[in-house]
């Protein structure tokens, strides 16, 4: 039975087990099993404590055991030293740097910063650099010219991969300021990649153009249609106010200054307007594109609500009612509007207007 | 550049991969060449002129990424559009910068190509000082011997510098070199040959 359980190898991986639970446990007060196990009892406890600031500070003191603790264990054994070596360089002490880093930006303040990225590799450096300056003795002095030529590379290396990572947290500022960059392919870029290409992101000019549209429609709907007809023959004039209404409405970002909200009235049929949101941003091919929906005004019979009007144009234009108008609303009747599903993104420029 | 330091890190699936495997292609080959014209102008060894190299370019790349995030909060929106266009997709658009973009660029490279030389230099003068070297023999003292010679040879003086000519060498060498690579990089985008 026994020669049985030890081809299976059983009884070696019991072995193991007992060794390594062995090696975990302290021998004495002053090793790295002791510190790991401090900080392991006081996550325990600060898992315990009832109100947060306990919490903080007992997790605090468990940080301050574990760092040390893995440090002085990355240095001790065997195993871990053989594990944290890659390619004949020791990288404990970028290990403890991270852990450094997720202790001082990471915990303390609820959440990762990036400084905890940007700062990884440099502080990790000093940690890796700082036993070069202890001379036996144990006395403190400058190593010697070859050492320091190496350490200065070393710390110029990680000074640049802190560099990049800087890079990596401003193309995301870039693109939150300018989300609708998303929606692009960038595979001609020299500088960026993206990793799951399927994953894009709608423009925002489909959303900019929803606004408008319900802008314009609550403009116009009950018009007296002479004056519907006069805002259509200045529909400019009408598309800068909409325009301007309608970004107030979206999350405000540097972004909102590159759409431009256009507006054609379609030549052959009686008031068929079509509205435009234009990206006037960098794109990939360089050629822009636009979102549009059509919305039909049609002349509705009957005369609007006179009673009504006052209070519409008060909520919708903010500015008392001219009483001149009220003798017009009896006549010709009222504008109604329906505007269409949005279409695009289309690529290329947007059709001139007249 | 430091506000958004302790702001909580954001991310995309957006990552700037191939700007690290460029800058390592560019320091790689700036490296060797730099190295061979520093042992060739200095008589060092081999070993001492690639560390050399090594270290002035990197402290170069760095000192140009920081002045980068230290300007570009600064940066006026359309200068700005026209970076972030160049850096997703490698092309400018058309705003009102685009005329004078040829002559901002070529302005630009010129600083770039005079502020590295300029650090390359005194690197190499502070980084034999941090190694403990005293400056070399043929390094002439232009003031003391000045007073021995017609303003023709102290010209010379300066010039026969030999650390002066080998990092002016090495810088218009490596630039020349990374100047081909990006050609390379354009004319596939561009044929110059249809």
């Amino acid at each position: 039975m026994l020669k049985f359980l030890a081809a299976l190898g059983i009884i070696d991986f019991f072995q193991f087990l007992k060794k390594t639970i062995n090696d975990l446990l302290p021998k004495t007060w002053d090793s790295w099993q002791a510190m790991v196990w401090f900080s392991v009892y006081s996550w325990f406890i600060a898992g315990l404590a009832q109100s947060p600031e306990t919490q903080i500070l007992i997790s605090f003191c468990a940080w301050l055991f574990l760092i040390p603790g893995l440090h002085w264990a990355m240095h001790k054994e065997k195993v871990l030293k053989e594990i944290v070596t890659v390619g004949g360089v020791f990288l404990a002490p970028w290990v403890t740097g991270a852990l450094v880093c997720t202790f001082l930006f990471g915990s303390l303040t609820g959440y990762l910063t990036e400084a905890s990225f940007i700062l990884w590799a440099p502080l990790s450096a000093v940690i890796a650099a700082l036993p070069k300056f202890v001379k036996s003795g144990p006395s403190y002095g400058f190593p010697d010219p070859p050492v320091r030529q190496d350490l200065i590379i070393m710390f110029l290396v990680n000074v640049l991969i802190s560099c990049w990572f800087q890079f990596y947290f401003t193309t995301q500022s870039w693109l939150s300021q300018y989300p609708s960059l998303l929606a692009e392919d960038f595979s001609r870029s020299a500088f960026v990649v993206r990793l799951f290409p399927e994953g894009g992101q709608p423009p925002r000019g489909e959303r900019i153009l929803e606004e408008a549209a319900k802008i314009f429609e609550r403009r116009l709907t009950g018009l007296p249609w002479s004056q519907t007809e006069q805002r259509l023959i200045q529909i400019d004039q009408e598309m800068k106010q909409i325009e301007a209404d309608a970004i107030a409405r979206i999350t405000q970002i540097p972004e909102n200054n590159l759409w431009r909200l256009k507006a054609q009235a379609l030549s052959g049929q009686e008031y068929l307007v079509q509205l435009l949101s234009v990206w006037q941003g960098p794109t990939m091919d360089g050629t822009s594109y636009y979102f549009a929906k059509s919305c039909r005004i049609q002349r509705q019979p009957g005369s609007p609500l006179v009673d009504l009007r006052p209070l519409l144009e008060q909520r919708n234009r903010r500015r008392p009612v001219d009483p001149t108008i009220l003798p017009q609303l009896t006549e010709g009747g009222i504008a109604q509007v329906q505007c269409g599903p949005t279409e695009g993104p289309i690529s290329g420029q947007a059709p001139p207007l007249r | 550049m430091f506000d958004s330091l302790f702001a909580e890190a954001r991310f995309s699936d957006v990552v700037p991969l191939r700007a690290i495997a460029f800058q390592v292609l560019y320091l790689l080959v700036a490296i060797a060449i730099e190295s061979f014209i520093l042992r060739q102008y200095l008589a060092l060894d081999h070993k001492v002129a690639v560390r050399y190299a090594a270290t002035l370019n990197l402290l170069a790349t760095c000192v140009g990424w920081l002045i980068f995030f230290a300007t570009e909060p600064f940066l006026p929106t359309v200068a700005k559009e026209q970076i972030i266009s160049f850096v997703f997709f490698e092309q400018f658009v058309p705003n009102i910068w685009v005329e004078s973009l040829s002559s901002i660029v070529i302005f630009v490279s010129f600083l770039i190509f005079l502020g590295t030389f300029l650090l390359k230099w005194q690197g190499l003068n502070y980084l034999e000082v941090l190694l403990g070297k005293a400056p070399s023999q043929n390094t002439t003292d232009p003031t003391k011997e000045g007073k021995y010679r017609g303003w023709k040879n102290q010209i010379q003086g300066i010039q026969v510098n030999p650390r002066f000519n080998a990092t002016f060498v090495a810088n218009a060498l490596s630039f020349t070199a990374i100047l081909g690579l990006l050609f390379l990089r354009i004319t596939k985008f561009y044929p110059l040959f249809q």
